[in-house]
């Protein structure tokens, strides 16, 4: 069910790239253009587990590779950009858990995608730390999709990164 | 002419008729400054293990016959022959080997390069092939994911899936450690079936039982596995990184790329993905790493292999890294508070989350972060679609914001288990003791148990308090004659510890058993057939003792007075005197469906003493009373294999 549901997604995703790309680099970093938006990532890949679902012995034919790979498009859809949307919707709940904790293994993997050097990324994730603190106090957090989660929180990093990790 | 067409030398002038063929079939162009490669030479390559391996020659499965690849034919060889002819593939490789093939990413040297690698080595041939101009594919794959080492990663067992019982296998490429990469960022050879849409439960076993699925190789970044099996299923994953040289770690890698998009066909009992896996790694001369002991792989098995092998005169397992599952963490870090932390968590779950009580506010500040990343991991924990965003709990999404609210620390570590899957006991048993009956007397008792575990030997890579049993069998010897005891085709015992005790940690427990055995207890020839289920609730109450309560039934065999349906309540408990010596107890009372029946009381205990990780001792006792009234005693020794 699960793989049905990704691959129709993975589809769905790919084919909408094609009307979706609109990429604005006149926008300061971290306002967009959002690749969540602008190039037509589908919904959470793990969002059900039957019976039979993607697990152990059943592999992606449709993984996260194949949407970075048919994405060919300059900039806000460039490989990089897909990369680390992807990495934040599937990923999302540890990094805003570690986030909070101020560090953890998923964090430092998202500072690595947006090209944050080591040397800088401590105080890349205390912006990300005080950004995504105000996020949650927000009465319309609880409300919001999980790839509006995503999408926000891809913004407050890449703008983290633009802040703090310029070499 | 490509310049890297003129610096393939050879040792012999003459080109044989076999590789002129070769090359003709294939339309292969061939620089008339490349020299074959004598055909005794050749016939000596194409039976070397490692071509052979290169090829995944092995003797088919279904029916004895010649070695053949286990790849489908295809694209994966360049003779039409080289499923079945190493040696024709040999020669038409090294034909498209000086081929003036320029479409790029099409020449064998970018579809093949371990091929090639290799067989360079043994010719002591050198190249100078533009692999940056005419392989950009491969290229752009190895710059963009260097590898620096390699590890087999264990997914544990997980019983929420007939495919996942034994666990799952993986080969991780690691890249540079320098710096702040992660281990989340490398790549993974992941193996198994395509496509299994449409399939129910029945269908999905029968077909990956005989071969039915299409089976291959997929990349997938580490952390999607991480992330799949670490928070959706609850399954630690364990990572076993390999000792090997640099170029052993190149050539491993460069086959990897050969066998993208390749088909096999998939067996879940022998070729599977631990059997995959561990042949890839078996490309490098002198490694035996294939679990030969049993005519089937259990991942587990593989891992108890690397742990113990060597390559190159060092021990091939350079370190074990361990990933825990949200369970383990949650489970981890409910346990290192005190009661009082306790009492206070559990306020807040079931109360909501208020940090203004007395109680939060006089804790020390160390406590506050443990109590509240105890009640992230449980809401996560607890939370059915952990990925989707607007299912997560409003009382999640505020201790969260506690969490922002307090200075910065890491999350406390969750330490290692003490046993790794590596070191833990190998996953076959056969047991040899004396039993007492009390209709029959005393006889000799064999078991064999290919797999797996039972609640009282399980350990790291297994799920605790639970069972997994297969083909499990027990036979009685007795005046020269063999029979029959008991079998169980499949006995699966679920049980969530239900540490906290919390909602939806609340221990749902359930087992299922298909098989035969003694319709009267202390009979040794009075065998039936039965399937039975039930479903209930556990709780662990110590880390030393689980309680469960079950609610069940069965049908069997309507023989010896009790019918052919049954419902049934049960009990067990477990204690652990020590990691060394447990015991079991159960207690059942069955009522027969059918008029007539009368009820029976049965009551078991086992007790099993770890001798070491190889050699156990039990003591078992089933004693019933009501319709039947009888018993069995039996003392053995059993050995892990």
């Amino acid at each position: 069910m699960a793989l049905r549901t990704f691959n129709t997604l993975a589809i769905a995703a790919i084919l909408g790239m094609s009307v979706n790309v609109q990429a604005d680099s006149s926008k300061p970093a971290g306002s967009g253009p959002n690749p969540y938006s602008d190039c037509g990532i589908g919904a959470a890949l793990f969002s059900n587990t039957g019976w039979a679902a993607v697990t152990s012995n059943v592999i992606w034919d449709l993984g996260s590779t194949a949407i970075t790979s048919a994405t060919a498009s300059p900039e806000t859809c460039s490989g990089k950009n897909i990369k680390t949307a992807l990495f934040i919707r599937d990923t999302y709940t540890q990094l805003v858990e570690e986030s909070a904790a101020g560090d953890g293994m998923h964090l430092k993997t998202a500072l690595n995608l947006v090209e944050c050097g080591e040397a800088q990324q401590s105080n890349a994730i205390q912006a990300v730390r005080s950004e995504m603190g105000a996020a949650l106090s927000n009465a319309d957090y609880q409300g919001k999709t999980h790839l509006e989660k995503s999408s926000d929180f891809y913004n407050v990093i890449n703008k983290a990164a633009a802040r703090h990790c310029s070499v | 002419m490509p310049a890297f067409l003129c610096s393939l030398t050879c040792s012999k002038p003459l080109m044989p008729l076999r590789l002129l063929f070769a090359m003709t079939f294939f339309g292969v162009v061939v620089s008339a400054h490349a020299d074959p490669v004598d055909i005794e030479i050749q016939s000596r390559l194409s039976a070397e293990p490692v071509w052979l391996r290169l090829l995944h020659y092995e003797r088919p499965v279904a029916l004895p016959g010649a070695m053949r690849s286990a790849i489908r034919a295809g694209d994966f060889f360049l003779s039409a022959q080289g499923d079945t002819d190493a040696r024709a593939e040999l020669a038409a490789t090294l034909a498209a080997m000086v081929s003036e093939e320029v479409t790029p990413d099409q020449h064998v040297r970018c579809r093949f390069p371990a091929r090639v690698a290799w067989l360079e080595q043994q010719l002591e041939q050198q190249s100078d092939f533009d692999m940056a101009a005419h392989c950009p594919a491969l290229q752009r794959w190895r710059t963009e994911y260097p590898v620096n080492s390699i590890s087999v990663v264990l997914a544990t067992g997980y019983l929420g899936n007939p495919a996942s019982y034994y666990g799952h296998t993986l080969i991780k490429f690691n890249g540079p450690t320098t710096g702040s990469s992660t281990q989340l960022q490398n790549k993974t050879l992941n193996y198994g079936a395509i496509d299994t849409r449409g399939d129910n439960p029945a269908v999905y076993i029968a077909k990956a039982v005989l071969g039915g699925y299409e089976a291959g190789f997929s990349e997938v970044d580490f952390y999607v596995h991480e992330n799949t099996y670490g928070e959706n299923e609850h399954r630690d994953l364990w990572d076993f990184e390999l000792d090997l040289p640099a170029q052993d770690v190149a050539f491993v890698t460069a086959h990897a790329w050969e066998l993208m998009g390749k088909r096999y066909n998939y067996y879940f009992f022998r070729q599977n993905c631990a059997y995959r896996m561990a042949e890839i790694l078996q490309l490098l001369p002198g490694l035996e790493i294939i679990p030969t002991a049993r005519p089937y792989t259990i991942p587990q098995s593989l891992t108890q292999q690397i742990g113990t092998a060597r390559y190159a005169g060092a021990p091939l397992l350079k370190q074990v890294r361990y990933f825990p599952s949200r369970q383990a963490r949650f489970y981890s870090r409910f346990q290192s508070l005190t009661p009082e932390q306790r009492h206070i968590m559990k306020r807040m779950v079931l109360e909501g989350m208020d940090t203004q009580t007395e109680a939060f506010n006089d804790l020390p500040l160390q406590a506050r972060y443990q109590l509240i990343d105890s009640v992230v991991d449980y809401h996560q924990f607890a939370n059915e679609a952990p990925q989707a965003g607007q299912s997560q709990h409003p009382d999640y999404i505020k201790a969260l914001a506690m969490r922002f609210a307090l200075p910065p620390l890491a999350q406390s570590e969750v330490p290692h288990p003490v046993t790794s899957p590596d070191i833990g006991r190998p996953p076959s048993w056969v047991q040899v003791g004396i039993m007492h009956a009390s209709e029959a007397g005393d006889t000799l008792s064999i078991r064999i148990r290919p797999a797996y575990y039972d609640a009282l030997d399980g350990d790291g890579s297994h799920v605790r308090n639970a069972a997994l049993t297969m083909g499990d069998t027990q036979l009685t010897a007795r005046e020269g004659q063999l029979r029959l005891h008991k079998l169980d085709i499949v006995s699966v015992e679920s049980a969530n510890p239900g540490i906290s005790g919390l909602p939806r940690d609340d221990g749902v427990a359930w087992k299922v058993r298909f098989g035969a055995e003694q319709g009267k207890v202390g009979c040794l020839d009075c065998l039936v057939a039965r399937a039975q289920a039930d479903a209930g609730m556990g709780r662990q109450l110590s880390s030393r003792s689980f309680v469960a309560a079950y609610l069940g039934g069965g049908i069997q065999a309507d023989r010896y007075d009790q019918g052919t349906l049954f419902a049934r309540a049960s009990a067990d408990a477990i204690y652990r005197f020590s990691e060394r010596v447990s015991w079991k107890g159960n207690i059942e009372l069955r009522q027969g469906l059918e008029r007539g029946v009368q009820e029976l009381l049965i009551v078991r205990s086992d007790v099993r003493w770890a001798w070491s990780t190889l050699v156990d001792l039990r003591l078992s006792y089933e004693g019933s009373t009501g319709a039947v009234d009888g018993h069995v005693l039996s003392l053995g020794t059993g050995i892990y294999w």
